[in-house]
C-alpha cells in the first residue's frame, strides 16, 4: 500500500484519503509527491508523503526494507532514482543545488566520514566556516572538547557519532536527517542528544529508528516494508493499531502450556493476538479487556507468572521488524 | 576566495602533509632516485643514440673504404648506440634522429688526384645523438686522411645541420625524475584520494553541507598543485646545490619553466580527475595510476633513454602527455628555448588536458550507486 497523508491520530486516516483531503497547507517541510528508486533486491516506491514542519518522523521497520535508502534518495545521494516532491517549500531537484537551501538543513548518514586524518578541531573550524555559527551548547553537551586534538580516524564508534551529530545539529537547522541517530552512544551522551533534539522544537526531524530511546522522540511513525511506506501515523496510534494497546505475557514452564494457555483466550477475546511464544513465555496483544484473562491467569496452576500492561514501543518496533 | 574554500585547501594541505607515504613519493624519492642515478652513473654521461644513413654516391675503391671505416667505428662504439642504414640516394629529407652521411660523387678520383673533397653529414635534430656522430666523423675522417691520403687534409666534413643540443645525463635525470614526481603526485595522489572519499561517502556528506562539490573538489586539486609547485621548486634547487647539476637560473627562463610546470600539472591533475570517474575503492585506483604511471614512466623518455625504441614507434610516443611535457621542460629549463619554439608540446599538453577535462565532465559521478 503507498502511503497518502497523515492529517490527524487516527492511522487509519493515513490511509485512503479522498482527494479533498489531499488540499494541503502551503508550508510542509517535506512533501514527497513521488518517489522512485531500483534497488538490487527491490524498488523503493513513495507517493505522497508529506511531514508537516515540526513534525518529528521516525523511519522503522526491519534491515534492508529501504529506510536508509529512502533518506538518501530524498536527499539526492542516490544515482538513478527519479524523485518529486519538495523540501521546505523549494523543488527537491532545486535544493540539490542550492548551498542556501543546504545550509537550512542537518545530517547524519551512517555510512559517511570526513577523511580520516583530519583533527576533529579542523572539522568544527570546516563547519564554522561554512554556516559562520556554531551552537557552544551542541559542542558541550555532545562532548566534543575533549576530541578536538584527535583525528577522526582514531575516534571510538561513539566518538565518531559525536563528531557527526555535532556536524549536523550545531547549526540548529530547520530540517533534520538522521540515520540512527543513537547507534555507539553511551548512554550520557543518548540522553544528552535526545534532549537537544527536543529543544529542537521547531525543527522538522525524519531519522531512521532502530531503539526504543530513538523512537520515543518521534511525534510520527513511518514504517518502511519493502520499499515502501506501509503505514504513517502518529506513534501512539500506530502502536495501538499495529501491535494493540495493551500487553498480555504468559509465562509457563514450556512453550506448548504457554501457547495452549494462550490459545484459549483468543475466543474469548476476540480483538487479542498472539505475538509469539518462546522460552515457555506467550506474548499476547489486545484490548483493555484482556486485564480480565489476566486476572483469571493469576490462580491458573499451569501459569507461573502473568504481566500485564501498555504495550511499548519496543512492541512496536518488533512487530514492524518481523512484519515487514 | 571564500573563507570555507581556504579552509578546505588548507585542510586538503594538511591531509597531504600527514600521509607519510604520499610526502616521501612527492618529496624525498625523487632526490633518492636522483642521487642513486647520479651515483651509479655520474653526472658527466651522455644520452647518445642515433640512426646513421651512408649514401655513397661515387661508388669508388676510396669511397667503399671509407663507408666501411664508419660501419667498423660505429660497430665498436660504446658510447654511442647506433644503427646504420644504406641509402642509394639522398633525395629525401633526413628525418628527426637520423644523421645522414653523403659520400659525394668524385670522391675516389679527388683523393686520387690530390684534390680536396667534402663529407657531407646532415642532422635530422640537433640531439646528443647527432652531436656525437657528427664529432666522431671529424675524427674518423682525420684518421682516413692520415691513412689513406698521407695526412694532407684532403677529405674534410661539411656539417650543413650543425646540432646545438647539449643535455647532459644529469640535466636529463633532473628532468624526467621532476614530471616523474608529478606524475605520481598528481594523477596517484589525486585519483586515489577522489576513490578514497567516494569509499567513504565523503562526498555525499558533503552534498548535504552548504558547499558545492565542485568547489570541494577544486580545493582538492589546487591544494596538490601547490604541492606539486613546491615539490618542483625544492628539486630544481636541490639539483642545483647539492648534485652540482649546471642550470642557468634567470628569471625569464624561470618564468617560462613556471609556466611549463603549471601547464604539465594542470594536465596531470586533469588525468587523476578523469581517471578517478568511476573508481569506486582505494584498490581500484591505486592499481590503475600504477598501471598508467609505469606506461608513462617507461615511454616517455622520463629517466630511461628510449635508446633501442624503434623511430616509428618513438614518434608516436613523442605525443604522450609526459612525452610532451617533458621535452618542453627541458627545452625551456635547460636550453632557455622560448615557448614558441615549444609549440607543438605545449598544443599536445593543451590537448591532453582537454581531453581529461572532457572525459571527466562526462563520466565523472560523485557517489557510488
Amino acid at each position: 500500500m503507498s502511503l497518502t497523508s497523515l492529517i490527524d491520530d487516527s492511522p487509519l486516516a493515513a490511509m485512503d484519503l479522498p482527494a479533498d483531503l489531499l488540499e494541503r497547507p502551503p508550508h510542509a517541510a517535506v512533501e514527497i509527491t513521488s518517489l522512485r528508486m531500483p534497488l538490487s533486491s527491490m524498488t523503493l516506491s513513495v507517493t505522497n508523503f508529506r511531514v508537516e514542519a515540526g513534525i518529528k518522523v521516525a523511519f522503522v521497520g526491519r534491515n534492508g526494507a529501504g529506510k536508509t535508502s529512502l533518506l538518501e534518495v530524498m536527499l539526492g545521494l542516490r544515482a538513478g532514482s527519479a524523485v518529486q516532491g519538495r523540501l521546505l517549500g523549494q523543488e527537491i531537484e532545486h535544493w540539490h543545488k542550492d548551498v542556501l537551501l543546504r545550509a537550512k538543513v542537518g545530517v547524519q548518514l551512517q555510512k559517511a566520514a570526513l577523511p580520516g586524518w583530519l583533527l576533529v578541531s579542523e572539522i568544527v573550524a570546516f563547519h564554522r566556516s561554512l554556516y559562520a555559527r556554531a551552537s557552544e551548547e551542541v559542542l558541550s553537551v555532545l562532548g566534543i572538547g575533549p576530541l578536538l586534538h584527535k583525528r577522526y580516524e582514531w575516534l571510538s564508534r561513539g566518538e565518531t557519532q559525536r563528531v557527526d551529530l555535532f556536524l549536523a545539529l550545531a547549526h540548529r537547522p530547520q530540517l533534520l536527517f538522521l540515520d540512527e541517530p543513537l547507534t555507539g552512544l553511551d548512554p550520557q551522551f543518548a540522553r544528552a542528544c535526545m534532549q537537544l533534539l527536543e529543544e529542537m522544537r521547531d525543527s522538522t526531524i525524519l531519522m531512521c529508528c532502530h531503539t526504543s530511546e530513538e523512537l520515543r522522540f518521534a511525534s510520527h511513525v513511518a514504517w518502511i516494508a519493502d520499499g515502501r511506506i506501509e503505514q504513517y501515523a502518529t506513534r501512539d496510534a500506530l502502536r495501538q493499531q499495529l501491535v494493540g494497546d495493551h500487553r498480555l505475557s504468559i509465562q509457563c514452564e514450556s512453550d506448548d502450556a504457554a501457547r495452549r494457555i494462550a490459545s484459549s483466550l483468543l475466543p474469548i477475546y476476540p480483538s487479542a493476538k498472539l505475538s509469539s511464544v518462546s522460552e515457555g513465555r506467550a506474548l499476547m496483544f489486545g484490548g483493555d479487556d484482556l486485564n480480565v484473562a489476566a486476572r483469571d491467569l493469576i490462580d491458573h496452576d499451569d501459569v507461573d507468572s502473568v504481566e500485564f500492561g501498555r504495550s511499548t514501543l519496543v512492541d512496536l518496533l518488533q512487530h514492524c521488524s518481523r512484519n515487514g | 576566495m571564500s573563507t570555507a574554500f581556504t579552509v578546505m585547501v588548507l585542510n586538503e594541505l594538511k591531509l597531504i602533509f600527514r600521509a607519510h607515504a604520499t610526502l616521501f613519493w612527492i618529496f624525498l624519492f625523487p632526490f633518492f632516485f636522483l642521487a642513486m642515478m647520479l651515483f651509479s652513473y655520474g653526472t658527466d654521461g651522455a644520452i647518445a643514440s642515433a640512426i646513421v644513413e651512408l649514401v655513397d654516391e661515387d661508388h669508388s675503391e676510396r669511397s667503399a673504404q671509407y663507408e666501411d671505416k664508419v660501419r667498423q667505428a660505429l660497430l665498436h662504439e660504446d658510447a654511442l648506440r647506433s644503427e646504420v642504414r644504406k641509402l642509394e640516394e639522398a633525395g629525401r629529407s633526413v628525418p628527426e634522429g637520423v644523421v645522414r652521411i653523403t659520400i659525394p660523387a668524385g670522391f675516389g678520383s679527388s683523393i686520387q688526384h690530390k684534390e680536396s673533397v667534402a663529407i657531407r653529414v646532415v642532422a635530422g635534430s640537433g640531439d646528443m645523438g647527432a652531436e656525437v656522430v657528427t664529432r666522431w666523423i671529424r675524427a674518423l675522417t682525420v684518421l682516413f686522411n692520415a691513412e689513406v691520403a698521407r695526412a694532407q687534409m684532403l677529405v674534410t666534413v661539411d656539417v650543413q645541420d650543425p646540432p646545438r643540443r647539449n643535455l647532459s645525463f644529469a640535466q636529463y635525470m633532473l628532468t624526467g625524475t621532476l614530471v616523474m614526481s608529478m606524475l605520481a603526485a598528481a594523477m596517484s595522489s589525486t585519483c586515489v584520494a577522489i576513490a578514497d572519499r567516494r569509499e567513504r561517502n565523503t562526498f555525499k556528506l558533503m552534498s548535504c553541507l552548504p558547499v558545492r562539490l565542485a568547489d570541494y573538489l577544486a580545493a582538492m586539486l589546487v591544494s596538490r598543485l601547490i604541492v606539486l609547485a613546491l615539490a618542483a621548486v625544492l628539486l630544481v634547487i636541490g639539483a642545483v646545490q647539492f648534485f652540482d647539476i649546471p642550470l642557468v637560473l634567470e628569471v625569464p627562463r624561470l618564468a617560462r619553466t613556471a609556466l611549463v610546470i603549471a601547464l604539465g600539472a594542470g594536465m596531470l591533475l586533469s588525468l587523476g580527475l578523469a581517471m578517478a570517474s568511476r573508481m569506486a575503492s582505494v584498490p581500484d585506483a591505486v592499481f590503475a595510476t600504477n598501471l598508467a604511471y609505469i606506461v608513462l614512466l617507461f615511454l616517455s623518455d622520463l629517466t630511461m633513454p628510449l635508446n633501442a625504441m624503434p623511430a616509428e614507434v618513438k614518434s608516436v610516443v613523442a605525443y604522450l602527455p609526459t612525452s610532451a611535457f617533458v621535452t618542453a621542460l627541458r627545452g625551456v629549463l635547460v636550453e632557455g628555448d622560448t615557448l614558441a619554439m615549444h609549440k607543438v608540446s605545449i598544443a599536445v599538453i593543451v590537448a591532453w588536458k582537454a581531453s581529461f577535462l572532457a572525459i571527466a565532465w562526462r563520466f565523472f559521478r560523485w557517489h557510488r550507486r
